[in-house]
């Protein structure tokens, strides 16, 4: 029921898109254009990162991951994960099956939200963009501000979950 | 995003790939696989979250986004500006050379850290993928929680700046 309604929405998108074109109806040539663009930078960037996941998945000892950013880290966990999250492309859709896979593999709830919330913060080309249009101090401001904060609000929804288990979590 | 940096992305796993095929084929085959289905699992996610940026990208484009931001201040102002930052998908190389033009023209600094700071934190486009994966409740409230940071970043960096 669920996947008839989504194949459908998907194929009234692809005529909207078509129609658009084809009768050069101008907003939906742009949404289209965008479609395209967005589309394949994010298609381009999931192949290498998907097989990365993939080799973590088979060759990363589960023990290795529990110990350095289980529950007993402490705030260890949190550091490995934002200097992680620092070399994330690609924003969330990246994030997440990274972050899916170490939690999978041992990680803390807490640790793979700081993931999350760390990689919106402080992904190394987006930072060297942002500092150069609106100043080293803005970006220092912002670091120093939001990565404890990140931290912290890690750790809350972490109580808040409880033993809750996330859905994206595969049981091997 | 750099083609360098997709280009290093692209080297590392080409590297690493086969001296795991090397190592040993039948856990290369299960990585592979795993890939596989790790993508698959996101596949339906993934392109409605394709729809949905490239729609946002259209109705908050560059122009909307800084006639709807220019020119304001208050603290109701710093609001706006992150909801805004919330549903706009403006990719980096785009929102900040704009945020610098917006604070040329005499933004507020805690608008521009507002619009700016939600944009990269706070995934509203992002959440059918999210709730795939964490579920409602952990999506939502991880969403609240940047929001609220990224409002408070930029209260923060109004003081100071």
């Amino acid at each position: 029921m669920k996947k008839t309604f989504c194949i459908v929405l998907a194929i009234l998108w692809c005529l909207f898109l078509c129609f658009s074109f084809f009768f050069s109806y101008q907003p939906g040539e742009i949404i289209g254009k965008h479609f395209l663009t967005f589309g394949g930078s994010l298609l381009g960037l999931l192949p290498p990162a998907f097989i990365l996941i993939g080799l973590f998945h088979v060759w990363v000892k589960q023990e290795t991951i529990m110990k350095h950013m289980g529950h007993e880290a402490g705030l260890k966990g949190h550091f490995w994960a934002i200097l992680l999250s620092s070399s994330i492309l690609g924003g969330l859709p990246v994030a997440l099956p990274v972050a899916m896979a170490l939690y999978s593999k041992g990680a803390s709830l807490a640790v793979m939200f700081t993931l999350l919330g760390a990689s919106c913060v402080c992904r190394v080309p987006m930072t060297i963009f942002e500092a150069s249009f609106l100043g080293v101090p803005f970006t220092l401001i912002r670091w120093a501000v939001s990565l404890p904060l990140i931290v912290l609000s890690s750790y809350a929804i972490a109580w808040v979950m409880g033993d809750q288990i996330l859905p994206g979590k595969d049981f091997k | 995003m750099s083609v360098w940096n997709v280009i290093i992305l692209y080297s590392v796993s080409l590297i690493l790939l086969p001296i795991s095929f090397i190592a040993d084929r039948q856990k290369t085959r299960a990585a592979l696989n795993k890939a596989w289905k790790e993508f698959f699992k996101l596949a339906v996610p993934l392109f409605f979250l394709i729809v949905l940026v490239a729609g946002s990208l259209y109705f908050f484009s560059e122009e909307r986004i800084s006639d709807l931001i220019g020119q304001k201040s208050g603290f109701s102002d710093i609001i706006f500006a992150a909801l805004l930052g919330s549903v706009a998908a403006v990719p980096g190389f785009i929102a900040f050379p704009l945020a610098g033009v917006l604070r040329g023209l005499g933004v507020a600094w805690s608008v521009i850290a507002a619009f700016t700071n939600s944009l990269m934190l706070v995934g509203v486009l992002t959440f059918p993928l999210e709730k795939k994966v964490l579920g409602t409740k952990a999506a939502l409230i991880r969403n609240l929680a940047c929001f609220a940071i990224a409002v408070a970043v930029a209260a923060v960096i109004g003081v100071v700046l």
